[in-house]
């Protein structure tokens, strides 16, 4: 799995040719979304923040001690009770409050994991643009190694090692985004670092450490943000990934991934079971991208000035 | 300014070499430079594009662009301290507070994310020991020292609110604000239009008035020169060729080569069929002949050019005051020099 998020921008289809009038619609309320930040932030808050933060209050269910005679409940409009509106899995736990306690999981992994990259990042590209030579090199084939490794491998290699916890998950991340920030960061830097002003800020005095992180890091802190927001959606589906092969969260903690990889042989007779936590994960990361793109039109100059 | 009224000898440049180590090999940028400066003075210092101009200023503060340039040899003498001798530290402190620098391109001096007052009060809180509350005050009086009008609404400016020319001299109160020794203008004017260059030399001038500060004004524009400087250097292939008061190089010009750069400006009391333009193309300074670097270009050329690096000789200029050029027909007393 990849995590770029620069991908995306050459998905933006052109909307010149006529649609049929399916699609136009859809297309229409894709640049309804776009246009009115607000209603995909109001998804993003409603499918994740808010379930995450009142999992431990809102949900109806204990989400690890199921009530094993309720198991393989179907939801409630497939002749289910309210009682479990989204049904329960083979040991009777609801899915419903399951899902609430997995946006938890998905978010503090997602929140750290970016953090954590993302300082890293952030830092290593600063040093490797601002001084360059040997230090430049020696990071930046850093950062070719870690693109080069399929992240799934890693996580395999670092779940054994380690044992598969909510660190190893992480560090997954982590060693997935720094490259990322370091290598973006990095090439930005090489460009500031050649403005007279950065040679004005030495030549009245200021120290190297002052100008990176005084002159220079306000100068690529749009383009962190962006890409921080862009990838949000992108660590959660590498974290439903690992989760779902078994070297991400471990059980019995609710995680989507993990929820999902559990109904996957009940498919056919309980579909519920990973039907939901599936649903969840494709509309978080859809309104999360929405987010993303939407700060980096308003952020980029790069986009905003077309 | 009259040669009499100058003060005393601060900042003194002996046979400054630096060198730079590019991919096609080593290039001698700055090749054994040496001037001095006395307070209030103003050095000009000419040449073309890659004569080595600016990376003599920037080995001055050290600051030429590592691990590419280094400083191989002279000595950088700022009231009698060896600057090339100082560790890091101690050369911060010096950058700023006893040379300051203008550089070329005002539009990229500034950072844009900091206001101008911001910018102003950093420079100074680097140096000076003011509380900050004072800061802001004392960066508006920078502000009004450059003639910049509204000072105390400026300051809450960002830089891409200001003009180019109005930029500038925002610069020019950061590089003064700490009231230096030496300020090194680095073609300061080049990216102005003439009117707001004007305005922006006679700033200067007043600045250096008031404050007896010295400058090295880095330029390749004679008209400048002859409007600001008191003392000129003319380089070429990364060495001084030609060094005397401004009186004396525009007069009687001992070197060839400042024959042929003062032959190809326009004058508005001369007209000229078609204006001269020195023939050949600036020396490549990664393979430079043991001679004279002019001399594939020298109208006046013998076979010794070519051989040998003429010795610094005293040129025909006004009386007393040093003047001198490295040129064998120096040693001809019948050679005048005569315009091209």
């Amino acid at each position: 799995m990849r995590l770029r998020g620069q991908e995306r921008m050459g998905t933006r289809s052109p909307a010149a040719t006529p649609l049929p009038a399916g699609l136009r619609s859809a297309g229409r309320l894709g640049r309804r979304l776009k246009r009115y930040p607000l209603v995909s932030s109001f998804i993003l808050v409603a499918l994740l923040v808010f379930p995450a933060i009142t999992a431990d209050w809102l949900a109806p269910h204990d989400p690890i001690q199921g009530f094993v005679p309720d198991r393989r409940q179907p939801p409630v409009f497939f002749g289910g009770t309210w009682e479990y509106p989204l049904g329960t899995d083979r040991i009777g736990r609801d899915i419903l409050s399951r899902i609430m306690h997995g946006a938890k999981v998905s978010l503090s992994i997602s929140l750290v994991g970016i953090f954590f990259g993302g300082v890293l990042g952030t830092l290593l590209g600063l040093l490797g643009g601002y001084f360059r030579g040997w230090l430049d090199a020696v990071i930046m084939r850093l950062v070719d190694i870690s693109l080069a490794l399929p992240s799934i491998l890693l996580a395999l290699v670092l779940a054994v090692a380690l044992g598969p916890s909510f660190r190893t998950v992480i560090l997954v991340v982590v060693f997935v985004l720094w490259a990322l920030y370091a290598r973006q960061v990095r090439g930005e830097v090489l460009s500031i670092r050649e403005r007279d002003f950065v040679a004005r800020a030495r030549a009245s005095g200021n120290s190297h450490a002052r100008i990176i992180l005084r002159h220079i890091l306000p100068n690529v802190a749009n383009t962190i943000v962006v890409l921080a927001t862009l990838q949000v959606g992108s660590v959660i589906i590498l974290e439903a990934a690992l989760s779902f092969l078994g070297v991400g969260i471990p059980k019995p903690t609710p995680a989507w991934g993990l929820m999902v990889a559990d109904g996957r042989q009940l498919i056919v007779s309980a579909w519920w079971i990973a039907f939901f936590p599936g649903l969840a994960i494709t509309l978080t990361v859809f309104a999360l991208n929405l987010l993303g793109d939407w700060v980096r039109d308003r952020l980029d100059p790069k986009v905003s000035q077309v | 300014m009259t040669g009499a009224s100058l003060g005393d000898v601060i900042l003194e440049v002996e046979h400054l070499e630096t060198h730079l180590d590019t991919k096609m090999g080593l290039v001698k940028a700055v090749d054994g430079v040496s001037f001095s400066l006395r307070r209030g003075e103003t050095l000009g210092i000419v040449g073309e594009s890659g004569s080595g101009k600016s990376m003599t200023a920037l080995s001055i503060l050290r600051l030429a662009p590592r691990p590419a340039a280094r400083i191989v040899g002279g000595r950088v003498l700022l009231d009698g301290k060896d600057l090339l001798r100082h560790g890091a530290e101690e050369m911060r402190r010096v950058r700023g507070r006893f040379i300051s620098m203008v550089l070329q391109d005002p539009q990229t001096s500034l950072n844009p994310v900091y206001t101008i007052g911001g910018q102003i009060a950093e420079a100074i809180a680097m140096h000076r020991d003011v509380p900050r509350p004072e800061l802001l005050s004392r960066a508006v009086a920078a502000l009004r020292r450059v003639r910049v009008a509204a000072p105390e609404q400026r300051v809450r400016d960002h830089p891409h609110q200001l003009s180019g020319g109005m930029k500038q001299r925002v610069v020019g109160a950061i590089a003064s604000s700490c009231e230096p020794r030496v300020l090194i203008a680095d073609e300061p004017t080049t990216a102005l239009d003439a009117t707001i260059q004007a305005q922006y030399l006679r700033l200067l001038k007043d600045i250096q008035r008031e404050s007896g500060l010295s400058i090295i004004f880095i330029t390749h524009d004679f008209g400048i020169v002859a409007d600001m400087c008191d003392q000129v250097a003319v380089m070429y292939g990364g060495r001084i060729v030609e060094y005397g008061p401004v009186r004396a190089i525009f007069n009687t010009p001992a070197h060839p080569y400042t024959q042929a750069l003062l032959s190809s400006v326009p004058a508005v009391d001369r007209t000229v069929e078609r204006l001269y333009s020195i023939p050949g193309q600036p020396p490549s300074l990664w393979d430079l002949p043991p001679g004279c670097r002019f001399e594939p270009r020298c109208r006046w050329a013998e076979p010794r050019c070519r051989r040998e690096y003429p010795p610094v000789l005293p040129g025909r200029g006004a009386g007393d005051a040093a003047h001198s050029a490295s040129c064998w027909k120096l040693e001809d007393p019948e050679w005048d020099n005569p315009r091209c």
